[in-house]
């Protein structure tokens, strides 16, 4: 299928994005006398802990159960036969999780320490086409090898967030310039670690978009490969359209009624929305059948 | 004709405004393009505007105003009748024409006109009355939006929202650009 240049370029640019973050993140630190070896180094352990453990830590919080191939055979030959179209082993681990939200996860390092892991909830609400679909778009984060991905675009949030604390406690208990004051560099002291300080949560904070925006890009890359291994999507955008309770939204009020009601606001409340949405590590879910279906317009030549 | 667009886009300062030489409306004649295609839905050839009329002289006598403006445009024999007041104290404008493109072209025709005449602010949606898998179906153009969505109403005050659902993935299978689910707000009594 036609390449998503478009998606593919907007990843490209948050990662660049990403990277001069980091570029000014271990800038600044150098420039105020910081060692920022030591706090990235605390960074990486951090993440490598995280990423090696990932499956076991998941596993583990949601309290999925592993199954075998005798326990779930339907569940088995569908991820098997996926797998194999997308041309990764088939996952190491297949998990069910005792939940009534239809819900469905990946995890783990690489895509031979994968776990795929449904819930209870999504094998009774969809149909076993629906249920390929969920299937072929957690495969495609394993494929796309998501986890990596993002737990190393994380790493910066890590360590601008520990600085952030580190700097908030130092200035609670006088370690801006406390030891200086009384030889008279205190002041200058004092203003290098509040330009730090306030660098750090700005580091922070964009990172933190950056790293959100570049999970739901991954997102509608992963969609676009469950879509192609399933050759329907349709099947998908049926399926999050059941996850996400979209009947729900359809609101029961009068256009006319609403339309009454802007009248009084100068700004929709469309900023709300806005900024929930980049704060969102999912992109919407309008948005993301919209794209399985124009997939589809295309898969069927119209 | 693709003055609208961008008269309105202005207008609204919409934020994902369309470019200049596409046109809302004609988004809609997507549906007859490609109806062989999918025989489940199938246009009729009914439309309406809906105003919202504030103090301007424009809308004291609505029917005359609206006549006099269509005077100043070229309508394909569309036949056109004006409801002044609804129980909401909106406007309708009910269009109808022998052929869906000519109704399209109409609407367009109609609604660019109430936008020259300074009174884009006022417009709300327009409405296009159709049928699918055998029930009737609005196609609503919101026109602070220049988004469509489907309504399906099945009386007393219900609507069809798997039908609405099913009826928008066909919108978006033939590249109309559709609003998302939670503004899909009901429109009832609508008068075609």
């Amino acid at each position: 299928m036609k390449r998503d240049h478009g998606l593919t370029a907007r990843m490209v640019l948050t990662v660049i994005m990403l990277a001069l973050a980091y570029v000014a993140l271990i800038g600044i630190l150098f420039w105020a006398g910081i060692n920022p070896y030591l706090i990235f180094g605390f960074g990486i352990v951090m993440v490598f802990f995280q990423y090696f453990m990932s499956d076991k830590l998941v596993l583990a919080a949601t309290k999925s159960k592993v199954v075998t191939a005798k326990d779930r055979p339907k569940l088995h030959s569908m991820i098997e036969r996926l797998s194999k179209s997308a041309g990764i082993p088939k996952p190491k681990n297949i998990a069910i999780m005792d939940s009534e939200a239809p819900n469905a996860f990946a995890t783990g390092r690489s895509p031979k320490h994968a776990t795929v892991a449904v819930t209870t909830g999504l094998l009774n609400k969809l149909n076993d086409e629906e249920l390929e679909a969920v299937l072929g778009h957690e495969l495609g984060h394993v494929k796309n090898k998501d986890v990596m991905v993002m737990t190393w675009a994380s790493l910066i949030i890590v360590v601008a967030g520990f600085l952030m604390q580190m700097l908030f406690w130092m200035s609670l208990f006088g370690g801006f310039g406390g030891r200086g004051r009384s030889n008279g560099g205190g002041g200058q002291l004092m203003i290098i670690m509040m330009i730090v300080y306030v660098s750090v949560i700005v580091i922070y904070f964009v990172s933190q978009l950056l790293v959100r925006a570049l999970s739901r890009y991954r997102e509608l890359a992963a969609d676009r490969v469950g879509a192609e291994l399933t050759g329907n999507p349709r099947h998908l955008a049926s399926a999050l359209r059941k996850i996400s309770s979209q009947i729900a939204l359809i609101p029961e009020k009068d256009l006319r009624q609403i339309e009454h009601a802007n009248a009084f606001f100068i700004i929709p409340a469309l900023q709300g929305k806005t900024m929930a949405a980049m704060m969102s590590s999912h992109p919407p879910t309008d948005l993301r059948i919209e794209r399985l279906m124009n997939m589809d317009r295309f898969m069927r030549g119209q | 004709m693709a003055g609208i667009l961008s008269a309105i886009g202005s207008f609204f300062n919409f934020s994902n405004n369309p470019s200049p030489d596409q046109n809302i409306l004609l988004n809609i004649l997507n549906l007859v393009t490609e109806q062989n295609l999918n025989t489940e839905v199938h246009p009729d050839n009914q439309a309406a505007i809906l105003i919202s009329p504030n103090d301007h002289d424009f809308f004291k006598n609505l029917t005359a105003s609206m006549n006099e403006r269509l005077n100043t445009i070229n309508l394909s024999q569309s036949t056109i009748e004006v409801i002044e007041k609804d129980k909401h104290g909106t406007a309708w404008t009910l269009i109808s024409n022998d052929t869906f493109e000519n109704l399209v072209s109409d609407v367009d025709q109609i609604s660019e006109s109430i936008f020259i005449a300074g009174l884009g602010a006022r417009m709300i949606a327009a409405v296009f009355k159709g049928q699918f898998r055998g029930s009737t179906v609005y196609w609503i153009c919101n026109y602070r939006t220049a988004k469509f969505y489907p309504f399906i109403p099945t009386g007393n005050q219900t609507r069809d929202n798997q039908l609405e659902i099913d009826m928008g993935d066909i919108f978006i299978g033939m590249g109309i650009p559709i609003e998302p689910h939670s503004n899909w707000y009901a429109l009832w009594d609508i008068p075609i």
